[in-house]
């Protein structure tokens, strides 16, 4: 934590008052357009080219560091390159947009900031950064490095006056003269600043991230350089003396230790040495380390920085040619003990000789750990494993390759990195990015997110066969080997025989009987091992559910027997995010048939399959669309001596399907058509069914309902009376059927009314669970002037019908004791919330209300239900 | 007080006039104004300074909402009626 260091009154006054000027600039700034800023940026840009030679004599005087030159050119290019970056780049206002996504990015400006700038590149720091600064519509205090303020001051004046001629406000940047450490760290606490951007030492750094204030720090490297014998060795030494030399090696990003394999070694210094540098000998070596780096902090000595080849050389005592460029020093090893591995802001150069990739690697790593972390890292190569390799080690915000490390990191040169002066170097080097900072590092961008529709679907088997004889489909099927699984029962019944009639002659048939009861695991297994055996092209499931549900994961298992069904049984909120993707089969295709000998379930067109693994005692239930059935068949004749019970149970689990899906979150035009449709068969059809099941309409109509239900919740999932229904009916062995038929009513009521806790749901645009139930009440033709009339009407026909078909109306009526039911309760709750039929339920259910709704079930014949649709005169109308 | 304006119809001196003359409450017209500018802001604030010396409301009337924004950030808008 940077320490507050006590300054004057009147420096504070000096200082508040550069903040006023620069609060209020920046205030007055965000009423500016892109247009006027723009215009701005274009003539500051001018005016800092004009004045980029002027303003590197003016750094060269004042700093006494690096190349005239090399200074000139750094200030074009913190202006033209800077420019060419920004030009076209909106920064007011909507600056992206993503129409497929529905979203918007806005800019909004920071205000003012507080910008410490360098010795070591102190104007063109100041032109970037105010050009930064207006792009983004951002007043700057500068805080100049105490031995570079006046050219500073002076580059950021050409900046201001081109700024103010052409329209910025008044005080939009300012910058501390005789800046001192403590102007800093006062600034840098400072209410009204907002931002710390802060270019230099550690030192610098440090305080802007310990002030508390957002901050941008980028500060010291220390640039490995791998020099691959692959590389292209003649323009790898230029480049590298090119970057090293570049204003005397004042750039952080510039090259510090090259590592050379062993092969090329020898011939990369005698080209170095041909290009005008001097290789020191062991002994001059050690003499450099010990006048370059001051050997208590490890550091380079200040007197070194940006200064000549033969300057440094002469305060060596080494002697050096006159037009020596580069000091270039062998060293053994990283560390203390090879002062020369360290950052070296002048041109002296270490190098390595490495034997192996490894090796070569391994120094490298030592070198970014030894003060370079998140800064720059250079490799010269042309294997793309081994520069693949070097990036991943390398801990930088920058992986230059085959181009110079200085140059090239300042971006847009070399390379299409954005152009900076600026490196943010990561939390490796302890900063908040690893960015080129540019003007998106000036900006609060803001996300405008417009509600967008999730994608919905519906997705059905490719055929479905209905109506007497609809079996006889089976003989356009052909198939080279066919397993029909079904259970005993059904086999004795001759269904199976009818099946087989059905098939195209000589299709070689296996039938596979498995018990009458959800499918076991083990059961499972020995049916894919069969299909194995067989090498079944085409699997007829004949049966209910449960024989259904088990050909759907045999056929899983077949076509990929890696799968898992335990990782494929993981929960999910939406199917299409869901974290276990399911395989796509690797091993046989094969074609699965289903048909159905029971109306309810509609397994014969879902997505759904439930099993139970007796070993870990769990039910497993899996849901994807690779689950769904080929080919459908909804033949009646297989229903025609459903006992009456199991056509009620099944019916009633029909009519469920259809209301649930009717008013699910994902309920579509496409799904309520199905749903509604359902629902008017069910209430016409089932009683007949039920009273007189030789009825061959009724039965088949019932036959079609089950399955176009099934269509409806496929697609828009069921609800809250299903969670409940599997959590009661596990608990009490009380078939599925019933066990919704118990819950129905009372569900009903609940959804109709005003919910505790709305479902999240971007594709509806309101809760419309109770005017949906008042459009079933109006198709059935059930009277009502107001909606609730009408959903009072759809539950009492519920009713009506649940008496009609015997169903008991109360979980009382099983035989289960109160006190049994009550001791039950918590945790049937508590199951029933964990299950995920109800996340498509219209309203969230709260734990508490699932209790609420057991109990009202328990008690049966309208328990709540009045209140409860008395409450949802809500929105009636 | 010289008060230079993007876009003035404001006459923040006539203002000062009026509260110097004992008026108990001022009103300045923004309707026409587009934007304003570091001096607007400086005479706002010496505005703000003497009503509040003499306890006079003063209402800024029809402030576009960008303008607003400048006030705001500036802590201005609770010296002022609008």
């Amino acid at each position: 934590m940077a320490e507050k260091v006590a300054l004057s009154e009147d420096r504070a006054r000096y200082l508040d008052g550069l903040v006023r000027r620069g609060r209020t600039a920046a205030a007055v700034f965000t009423q500016y357009t892109q247009a006027d800023v723009d215009r701005i940026v274009k003539a500051m840009v001018l005016a800092g080219l004009a004045k980029a030679q002027y303003l590197a004599h003016l750094a060269i005087e004042e700093t006494r560091l690096g190349v005239l030159e090399d200074k000139t050119i750094k200030n074009m290019v913190a202006t033209e390159f800077v420019y060419d970056y920004v030009r076209d780049k909106p920064s007011v206002g909507v600056i992206r947009e993503f129409p497929e996504r529905g979203l918007t990015e806005v800019a909004e400006p920071i205000g003012l900031l507080f910008s410490v700038t360098p010795i070591t590149n102190p104007t063109s720091t100041v032109l970037f950064k105010c050009i930064m600064a207006i792009k983004t519509r951002n007043a700057v205090i500068f805080g100049p490095h105490p031995k570079a303020w006046r050219c500073s001051l002076a580059a950021m004046r050409i900046m201001y006056e081109a700024a103010v001629e052409h329209g910025a406000p008044e005080g939009v940047f300012s910058c501390v003269e005789e800046p001192t450490i403590a102007d800093n760290v006062y600034l840098m606490h400072h209410k009204d600043i907002r931002l710390i951007d802060a270019t230099g030492g550690p030192g610098a750094v440090n305080a802007a991230y310990s002030s508390g204030k957002p901050a941008l720090g980028v500060g010291a490297g220390n640039t490995p350089v791998y020099l691959e014998k692959t590389a292209r060795l003649d323009m790898a030494v230029v480049d590298i003396i090119t970057s090293k030399t570049f204003d005397n090696g004042t750039i952080c990003a510039s090259e510090q230790t090259v590592v050379i394999d062993d092969e090329i070694y020898d011939a990369v210094l005698r080209k170095f040495a041909e290009l005008g540098a001097h290789i020191c000998n062991a002994k001059e070596t050690v003499v450099l380390g010990q006048m370059v780096i001051d050997p208590e902090t490890g550091s380079m000595r200040p007197m070194a920085v940006g200064q000549k080849a033969t300057d440094i050389a002469r305060a060596c005592g080494l002697k050096v040619k006159p037009e020596t460029k580069l000091l270039i020093a062998p060293i053994e090893g990283v560390g203390r003990q090879h002062p020369l591995s360290v950052e070296k802001l002048f041109p002296v150069l270490a190098v390595y000789r490495a034997k192996s990739v490894d090796e070569a690697l391994r120094v490298c790593v030592d070198v970014n750990h030894a003060g370079g972390l998140g800064h720059t890292a250079v490799i010269f190569s042309r294997n793309d494993a081994i520069i693949g390799k070097f990036s991943e080690l390398m801990n930088a915000g920058r992986v230059i390759v085959n181009s110079p490390g200085s140059i090239g990191a300042l971006g847009g040169v070399y390379n299409d990195m954005v152009p900076t002066f600026s490196f943010g170097c990561g939390t490796g080097g302890g900063n908040s990015t690893t960015d080129n900072v540019n003007l998106y590092h000036y900006l609060n961008i803001k996300r405008v997110a417009r509600r967008t529709q999730a994608h919905m679907w519906f997705r059905v088997p490719n055929q479905i066969y209905f109506n007497f004889n609809a079996v006889e489909n089976l003989r356009h099927m052909p198939s080279r080997s066919t397993v029909i699984v079904t259970n005993p029962h059904l086999e004795q019944m001759g269904h199976v025989d009818l099946v087989r009639r059905s098939l195209a002659p000589q299709t070689p048939v296996r039938v596979l009987a498995i018990p009458d009861a959800e499918p076991e695991l083990a059961v499972i297994l020995e049916g894919v091992q069969a299909l194995r055996l067989q090498q079944a092209d085409q699997i007829i499931a004949l049966g209910g559910g449960s024989v259904i549900d088990a050909a759907k994961i045999m056929k899983l298992k077949y076509g990929s027997p890696d799968a898992d069904l335990m990782e494929l049984a993981a929960p999910f909120l939406d199917v299409r995010k869901r974290v276990m993707r399911y395989p796509v089969p690797n091993g046989q295709l094969v074609r699965l048939i289903a048909v159905a000998t029971t109306s309810g379930t509609g397994s014969e067109v879902t997505p759904f399959a439930v099993m139970i693994d007796k070993a870990r005692g769990r039910k497993i239930t899996l849901a994807d669309y690779s689950l769904t059935p080929d080919v459908a068949i909804v033949d009646p004749q297989f229903v025609m001596s459903m006992p009456k019970g199991l056509t009620a149970d099944t019916g009633i689990d029909c009519l469920t399907h259809a209301l649930e899906a009717g008013v699910s979150i994902y309920a579509s035009p496409y799904t309520d058509s199905n749903a509604m449709q359902a629902i008017r068969m069910v209430f016409k059809y089932l009683p007949i069914a039920y009273e007189q099941p030789r009825d061959e309409e009724a039965r088949s109509m019932m036959h079609n309902a089950a399955c176009i239900a099934a269509l409806a919740f496929s697609n828009a999932s069921v609800g809250v009376n299903h969670a409940l229904a599997h959590a009661f009916g596990a608990k009490f062995g009380v078939g599925h059927g019933r066990a919704n038929a118990l819950m129905l009513p009372h569900v009903l009521a609940y959804n109709a009314s005003v919910p505790t806790k709305f479902m999240p749901s971007p594709n509806q645009r309101a809760y419309v669970a109770h005017k949906k139930y008042a459009m079933v009440a109006d198709l059935l033709g059930l009277g009502g002037d107001t909606v609730a009339e009408k959903v009072k009407n759809l539950v009492a026909a519920t009713e009506r019908l649940l008496d009609r078909l015997e169903i008991p109306r109360s979980i009382a009526e099983l035989g289960i004791p109160e006190a049994e039911f009550e001791r039950a309760i918590p945790d049937l709750a508590k199951i029933a919330f964990d299950d995920p039929s109800w996340r498509s339920n219209p309203r969230m259910p709260m734990v508490g209300e699932l209790v609420e709704l057991l109990w009202s079930a328990y008690r049966g014949r309208g328990a709540g239900i009045s209140e409860r649709v008395a409450e949802k005169e809500w929105s009636c109308v | 007080m010289v008060v230079r304006m993007t876009t003035n119809s404001v006459r923040i001196e006539d203002a000062v006039q009026k509260i110097n003359g004992g008026e108990q409450e001022v009103m300045l017209d923004f309707s026409a104004v587009a934007r304003i500018d570091g001096h607007v802001i400086r005479a706002l604030e010496e505005l703000a300074g003497l009503a509040e010396e003499r306890s006079v409301k003063v209402v800024l009337h029809s402030v576009n909402v960008d303008i607003y924004r400048v006030l705001k950030q500036l802590k201005l808008t609770e010296r002022f009626t609008f």
